[in-house]
């Protein structure tokens, strides 16, 4: 169970018509763990959110598991999400509800009576570490259980392809850890894609098989080995080498 | 000039689009996810339900109460001295059921569940709740429009056929106590009075007063963009709204009661 994922000549401009992300054009293959790496305002979110189909391009494809996304239908749109996991910088969780709900509800809504829901939610709760949390309401809880809360939740429904913004904001080194191999095993077991996106290059280089650059909207493509690409020269050349398009490959 | 009033027109136009088309995205939901999460779609209408109807209810009664004490001693005070007694309880159950109670209600609720729904939406919104349930596959008008418009519809009608009857019996209780009405005014005669007629146009006013208020919430709301400071704004838009559309809608259901001369 694992999806591919393509961004094709992909541009999308903000309100004012500023170019967030120009003539983008990436693809992740199936069971890649890729990591969006860059300042803010550089464009990673905006490439995971619209591989979870929450925004349409204003130029060009986003191609997820074969399928162009601004061409699904309702039923079509509904599945792909239930294959993608979305895990938010920080807000995300219904805040009126206990930890417990907010895990448990992509299993209620679309699997309506899970047999061993309960069962299913504490499994999660435990690799994650936020069993003593769990009948807490969410507004009540530290930013850390909140994001790993976040990723239970997303991890939920057995996604093809995860997403996750800053995965390790919030967390102590520890629980950092414990995110990771928790999404690392289910990389290796099932094939899971995944996309992080990682501001301060934090992400362990061992989770991750390919890192990409964000600067101004555009894409460099850059070893995990190497230092946090943030050097001027470094974006500078890739762009005129490659004509003003910026292609990537993919590779695990 | 003219070009701000323009685009203030159109965008008005376009709000009021979006809002009267909100219920049937809700319904048009709920046929679409076939059930999916019905458990808490329900769970969610009753807590709307429980929110708007049961909450509130002891004070919702005592304003009730105190509608129909001021209606009954007024009529009592002004049409029995004038030769007009035979029609006091008519007067009294046409002013409480079908004209007072309904657009206090509402009115009530503007400021209470109305507010409740739009700051809720709007901060689920700022915190990217709705994001989150959205790339989840949750449909947002099935999962969240919904139960509230359902809830605040069902509460708004059962208050208001409710309260009537709490109005009228409460209210000449009261006034039997400060001896405030004669002896030829029977409690009997005022209930006879009530047609079902007037109770129609009461539980009409209720169901549109109940749309009105949760639907124009729902869309302030759910209009929210990332700012906290858009959510107060969100407040002040769908309360404005609301009491403009339900005076009027209150008074354009009067004018059709009169018209057809229905008591």
């Amino acid at each position: 169970m694992s999806l591919d994922a393509a961004l094709d000549r992909v541009t999308v401009r903000d309100d004012a018509g500023r170019a967030v992300l120009e003539r983008v054009t990436l693809s992740v293959v199936r069971g890649e763990a890729i990591a969006l790496c860059g300042h803010n305002g550089g464009g990673k979110t905006t490439v995971l959110r619209l591989l979870a189909a929450m925004s349409q391009p204003t130029l060009g494809r986003v191609v997820v598991g074969g399928r162009d996304l601004s061409r699904l239908s309702y039923k079509e749109l509904r599945e792909h999400r239930t294959r993608v996991g979305l895990v938010f910088e920080a807000g995300g969780l219904w805040a009126n509800r206990s930890v417990r709900d907010n895990i448990a509800l992509p299993l209620r809504y679309h699997a309506g009576r899970v047999p061993d829901l309960d069962l299913r939610v504490r499994s999660l709760a435990e690799e994650l570490d936020v069993v003593d949390e769990l009948d807490l309401p969410s507004h009540r809880v530290n930013a850390s259980v909140r994001k790993r809360a976040l990723v239970a939740r997303a991890l939920a429904l057995d996604p093809a392809l995860l997403l996750c913004d800053e995965p390790q904001l919030g967390l102590v080194a520890t629980e950092a850890r414990r995110v990771a191999r928790a999404i690392e095993r289910r990389r290796k077991e099932r094939g899971m894609t995944v996309v992080y996106a990682d501001h301060d290059g934090l992400l362990d280089p061992y989770v991750v098989t390919r890192m990409v650059y964000f600067e101004n909207g555009h894409v460099f493509d850059r070893p995990s080995a190497l230092p946090p690409p943030d050097r001027p020269s470094f974006v500078g050349v890739l762009p005129q080498a490659l004509g003003g398009a910026h292609v990537l490959g993919g590779g695990a | 000039m003219l070009g701000e009033i323009g685009r203030d027109v159109w965008s008005w136009q376009g709000d009021a689009v979006a809002i009267a088309t909100l219920p049937y995205a809700a319904a048009k939901g709920a046929v679409i996810e076939r059930g999916r999460g019905a458990e808490l779609v329900a769970r969610s209408t009753a807590s709307q339900i429980y929110f708007t109807a049961v909450e509130p209810l002891p004070i919702l009664g005592a304003i009730a109460v105190l509608c129909g004490f001021s209606v009954i001693a007024a009529c009592e005070a002004l049409m029995r001295p004038n030769g007009l007694a035979p029609h006091v309880p008519v007067v009294i159950a046409q002013a409480i059921v079908r004209e007072l109670l309904p657009i206090v209600i509402a009115l009530v609720l503007i400021g209470r569940s109305g507010t409740a729904i739009a700051t809720e939406l709007g901060y689920m919104r700022v915190n990217e709740e709705i994001d989150a349930l959205d790339a989840a596959g949750v449909n947002i008008d099935y999962f969240l429009v919904l139960p509230r418009i359902v809830g605040v519809t069902v509460s708004t009608l059962a208050l208001t056929v409710a309260l009537s009857f709490a109005a009228l019996f409460g209210g000449f209780v009261l006034c039997e106590a400060l001896n405030l009405v004669s002896g030829g005014l029977r409690f009997g005669a005022i209930l006879e009075a009530v047609s079902l007629s007037t109770i129609g146009f009461a539980t009409a006013k209720g169901v549109a007063f109940g749309l009105v208020i949760s639907t124009v919430n729902c869309f302030h709301g759910l209009a929210v963009g990332r700012s906290f400071t858009e959510i107060p704004r969100a407040n002040v838009r769908g309360t404005v709204a609301c009491y403009l559309a339900c005076l009027a809608l209150n008074a354009s259901l009067s004018v059709v009661a009169l018209a057809g001369r229905i008591t």
